[in-house]
């Protein structure tokens, strides 16, 4: 066996997983609260990838030519834009619907997602667009034969999205307001007697999701330097994949589901199959859903009478 | 003296169901007053129409001169009204701690809050396990936990809908012995019950509901000596 390749394939899952992990979070904590799937929630991810180039160039052409600035500052405005996307979307195309059928919020969200990806289309031309590569090099472990590589792109990845995740996690765990989320989320009438208004709730989540897909969509585009306006669609079910995977509601199971999905996609492409590695990635979901179909860290809810 | 807590002619309809008809009741401040009913009268529809779940169709609810009717949910909840629901409604996923910290005002209580010691010492089971999940609790203390977590606001106005419901004799006797000590520390209670017996001994006034109006009310005791109410909710004759 070529340790090398493995290893390499392990850190490419890794950065992978991050990714799926981090726009996961969006469909689960959407799903945890209203009980929705937001369909729109991939090409957020889109918008931001979008965002994030055109910001960079802007600052670039302001005459900024440091690139950590230009990085941090790009990725906080691109939070903060995508941020107003999730917060309006949900304002105009869900929160109408939030007492009609199950169903309406979920055409409204294709209907979203259709929107955004023709929007983007038509304002930013249907080619594919690129953005040059800031951060270059890697650390090589091995000899010149048998070597394996992680970019420091990869390392940021890595390492933006445990910093995302572990303060994800301690806002929704440890403080007052993610004790208001929890509450909405199991309770929405309850929540309310207690004085947490919930709409509000409900829209910073939205928000959440919408950040930690920017973040995404900013490391994606600054690695892979290309996409189009269609990048949305097979990431989102990915994510979403993840997501349902790792037990949709369940915050670590989407973190969980992102890597598994993440791993298991590179190393297949890397020992078996490039071509196949998403019937593979489903494969595992249908598995799963058939034998745990609350997903990995999902639980069922049971309620003591 | 002022009403604390006043209900006027009030209305609440289901779609075209008509729950509630003509409801008038009225609560001074530091009173204890119940509403007891048989299942179906309304009771738990007058205590959820407060919070506007369901709006009421007319009539007015005011508490500290304050219309209810007009505000939000959540802007009721702000107001110093405290509802320990039907059912209790923990959030079972939630330890004991958490629960009790989303009662406080603003649901920003945190772990040093003196009402938060307060509650534990009214409430012992409930510190022993409060890093439990209160979904792991029994009936009893997981309605003691809702008690507590009402309390935590320092409410000027404690709701309780049917705090007995499911409950062996004797968690019902201790629930009751808690909401005196709660009485006499001067919290206003208005208690909706089914266990008619337990109520009238406790408040110093009630109100009886039959099919969504109020038929007959008076103090505790003379309810309880009342011929109808004996027939009607205490299995007398």
């Amino acid at each position: 066996m070529d340790f090398h390749i493995l290893f390499q394939q392990l850190v490419n899952g890794l950065t992978l997983g991050s990714v799926y992990g981090l726009i996961a979070v969006g469909y689960t904590m959407v799903y945890g609260i209203i009980g929705m799937i937001n369909f729109a929630h991939g090409d957020i991810y889109m918008i931001s990838a979008y965002l994030a180039a055109i910001f960079m160039a802007l600052l670039f052409s302001f005459g900024l030519d440091s690139v950590p600035l230009v990085i941090v500052c790009t990725l906080m405005i691109t939070m903060a834009i995508t941020a107003v996307y999730g917060w309006s979307i949900e304002h105009v195309a869900y929160r109408p619907l939030r007492n009609s059928t199950r169903l309406a919020p979920l055409i409204s969200a294709i209907g979203v997602s259709l929107i955004l990806q023709n929007y983007a289309q038509i304002s930013q031309g249907a080619g594919t667009q690129s953005v040059p590569t800031l951060i270059e090099g890697a650390l090589r472990f091995g000899d010149d034969n048998a070597f394996f590589q992680i970019t420091y792109m990869q390392m940021m990845i890595i390492a933006v999205s445990a910093v995302s995740m572990g303060a994800l996690t301690f806002l929704i765990q440890r403080t007052a307001y993610g004790r208001k989320c929890r509450a909405t989320q199991q309770d929405r009438t309850m929540a309310s007697i207690l004085g947490i208004n919930t709409d509000f709730t409900i829209s910073s989540v939205f928000v959440i999701g919408a950040i930690m897909a920017a973040i995404a969509g900013m490391l994606v585009t600054l690695t892979y330097g290309s996409f189009d306006f269609y990048v949305g669609f097979i990431v989102g079910i990915k994510a979403f994949t993840a997501a349902v995977l790792g037990g949709i509601g369940s915050l670590p199971g989407a973190m969980l589901g992102g890597l598994i999905l993440g791993l298991s996609e590179s190393l297949f492409s890397g020992f078996i199959n490039t071509d196949y590695k998403d019937v593979f990635a489903f494969s595992i979901l249908v598995l799963v859903m058939i034998f745990k179909p609350s997903g990995l860290l999902g639980k069922p809810l049971v309620e003591k009478v | 003296m002022s009403n604390l807590f006043e209900v006027r002619n009030l209305d609440v309809c289901y779609g075209p169901v008509q729950a509630l008809r003509d409801v008038n009741v009225e609560i001074k401040k530091g009173e204890i007053v119940t509403l007891i009913g048989a299942n179906g009268a309304g009771k738990s529809t007058l205590l959820m129409s407060l919070f506007g779940q369901p709006k009421p169709k007319n009539g007015s609810i005011r508490f500290k001169g304050e219309e209810l009717t007009r505000l939000a949910t959540h802007q009721v909840g702000n107001l110093g009204i405290a509802l320990v629901p039907e059912g209790r409604r923990v959030f079972s996923s939630m330890t004991i701690e958490e629960n009790l910290m989303m009662g406080g005002a603003g649901c920003t209580a945190d772990k040093d809050d003196p009402v938060l010691a307060h509650v534990y010492e009214l409430f012992p089971r409930l510190k022993e396990r409060q890093h439990q999940r209160a979904g792991t609790l029994s009936g009893g203390e997981q309605q003691m936990l809702a008690i507590g977590r009402a309390l935590m606001s320092r409410p000027d106005l404690l709701l309780l809908d049917e705090p007995s419901l499911g409950l062996a004799p004797l968690v019902i006797k201790k629930i009751f012995e808690t909401l005196e000590m709660i009485a006499k520390e001067g919290t206003t209670i208005f208690l909706v019950e089914q266990n008619a017996n337990y109520a009238l001994k406790f408040a110093d006034r009630g109100y009886v509901l039959v099919n969504g109006n109020i038929k007959l009310t008076g103090s505790g005791d003379e309810l309880l000596a009342d011929p109808e109410v004996r027939k009607a909710y205490l299995g007398g004759h």
